[in-house]
């Protein structure tokens, strides 16, 4: 199989509202930055890929609309409704196959476009069991984290410092949308919707747009930027029914990393791996997914998050960039976010949030409520 | 200064229907007219499917056939009080909970009731409260509430 690198990367700072410009207009600018930063022509690109799900944009047959604004116009290009991982997997294969040695991905949010979002997440319980109960999607989040407390016996002040780690990295991250300071009391003193997430603990929308660019081995030595290696990539669905998902555990994460670790000879993954970049929509999910990737042990991420294992000073870091918590959540972008954040500490170049030594980092996102899916992604300075 | 024109409105309904499927039809057939819980079973993986489902999502065997009565008392799971309704807007507060019947494997979401000064938790054993028969139109809402016993 060929080597294939990330080249080049851009991305929009994340804001709660971006009502000037149009997501065409967003992603556009995130590709120009992309495309400056890999130092190529956008005439050489072979191969594009977006992620969207038509009911955020408000469109139907949304892939459609998506070449123009990433200079694809007559070229091979599609769409795929997951996470921005699972189309990084995607065109890493197409160039990996052979097939293509410049591939394009970009994933965008206008989540703030969305003007009625619980309406949205309802409509994708499912229509005969769940949606007629009239119970808001949010539940089946505080749900899930009712069941992983029970489990794992994690407290409010680990869940706390989840929000105020991750919220805190992104006051050095200018990309972030909802950098804070936030205490205990500031947990304990939020509302909840849903007992017993409280609204602090759940991370906000926000627009944005990211693009990367992929290329493979020879094409990305002679570029002479720093290249940064894709190591190995996997995703998973449990199910898609709510009553046989496992609750407590994300199994899903399990299975994605199980496939990615392999793919990139990952044997010890507390000790192979320098950062992550981890799905924290909700606080408890930064802990849930750590524990299903074998980074720590059942029942033990919420004392080594308050030992400040995961501080950006700790013994592996997490979320430096902020997460969904720091950085807004962006829908199908959330994973392509990941990656500019975990490409640009691999190069060096996180500034005052930069993880020292940093030589292999990981992303984990999860497609939110109600779904158990997910995707794993391993980065390297080298190949593997 | 004239106001910016940065958008355009839009709005479009969506209305569809739902097929029930054999294996749901079964179910839901069986708490409009007896309010019985029915699901399936799958013998190869010795897992409870409620509602039934034509086939195990576990080893792909077909077990529509394979009827298994369930319930329909069971115990509390998680519980979460939530102060919105689907639409997100801030409603009276309610519980809602993930419910396991005895002999199922799977775990029912519904709401629950509260009993006057007994709040629901895991662990709390509850029974169905169904619609009376004349108004039950084979939905899962044909439940009004689980409550506690």
């Amino acid at each position: 199989m060929r080597k294939v690198a990330i080249i080049g990367i851009g991305a929009l700072k994340a804001r709660p509202k971006s009502p000037e410009l149009s997501y065409k207009e967003m992603t556009y600018q995130a590709a120009k930055l992309a495309y400056q930063d890999a130092g190529i022509d956008p005439q050489e690109l072979q191969s594009f890929v977006t992620l969207a799900e038509d009911i955020h944009e408000g469109t139907s047959i949304f892939d459609e609309y998506t070449p123009d604004q990433l200079g694809s116009a007559q070229k091979p290009m599609h769409t795929i409704t997951h996470d921005g991982l699972v189309g990084l997997a995607d065109a890493a294969m197409q160039i990996a196959s052979g097939l293509f040695d410049l591939v394009v991905v970009e994933a965008h949010s206008k989540a703030s476009n969305i003007k009625n979002k619980a309406d949205i997440e309802a409509y994708a319980l499912d229509p005969n069991w769940v949606r007629p109960l009239g119970i808001p999607a949010h539940a089946l989040a505080a749900l899930e984290a009712a069941c992983y407390i029970k489990e794992s016996g994690v407290t409010e002040e680990a869940l706390a410092e989840v929000v105020s780690k991750n919220k805190g990295n992104a006051k050095s991250n200018h990309l972030a949308a909802y950098p804070k300071s936030v205490t205990l009391k500031d947990f304990r003193g939020s509302t909840s919707r849903c007992s017993p997430l409280r609204d602090i603990e759940t991370a906000h929308h926000a627009d944005g747009a990211c693009v990367i660019v992929l290329a493979g081995e020879e094409r990305a030595k002679a570029n002479g930027a720093i290249p940064v290696w894709i190591q190995g990539f996997g995703w998973a669905t449990e199910t898609s029914a709510i009553d046989s998902k496992t609750w407590d555990k994300a199994v899903y994460a399990t299975a994605a990393a199980k496939k990615a670790f392999r793919m990139a000879g990952i044997a010890d993954p507390q000790k192979e791996i320098s950062l992550l970049e981890i799905d924290d929509t909700y606080a408890f999910k930064e802990l849930q997914h750590l524990e299903a990737i074998w980074i720590f042990e059942r029942q033990s991420a919420w004392k080594k998050t308050l030992e400040g294992a995961t501080a950006i000073k700790g013994k592996i870091p997490v979320n430096a960039s902020g997460g969904c918590l720091g950085m807004g959540e962006m829908l199908e972008a959330k994973g392509l976010y990941q990656v500019h954040e975990l490409v640009t500490q691999l190069r060096g170049k996180a500034g005052k949030r930069q993880v020292e030594n940093a030589k292999r980092g990981v992303a984990l996102a999860w497609r939110g409520v109600p779904t158990s899916s997910g995707a794993c992604l391993v980065l390297g300075r080298q190949p593997q | 200064m004239p106001a910016a024109i940065t958008r355009v409105k839009g709005k479009i309904p969506i209305e569809n229907s739902y097929t029930s499927g054999l294996a749901g039809e079964k179910t839901l057939k069986a708490i409009k007219e007896h309010g019985e819980f029915i699901g399936t079973s799958c013998p190869t993986c010795n897992w409870t499917y409620f509602p039934a489902r034509m086939f195990c999502e576990r080893c792909f065997s077909r077990i529509l056939e394979n009827d298994k009565s369930v319930g329909p008392e069971g115990t509390l799971e998680a519980v979460s009080l939530v102060n919105i309704d689907q639409s997100g807007k801030k409603t009276k507060p309610y519980y809602v909970g993930l419910i396991k019947l005895d002999k199922a494997d799977t775990k029912l979401l519904h709401h629950i009731k509260g009993a006057k000064g007994l709040v629901p938790r895991p662990g709390a054993r509850v029974r169905p409260v169904f619609n009376s028969p004349d108004k039950r139109r084979g939905s899962i809402t044909d439940i009004l509430a689980f409550e506690l016993v």
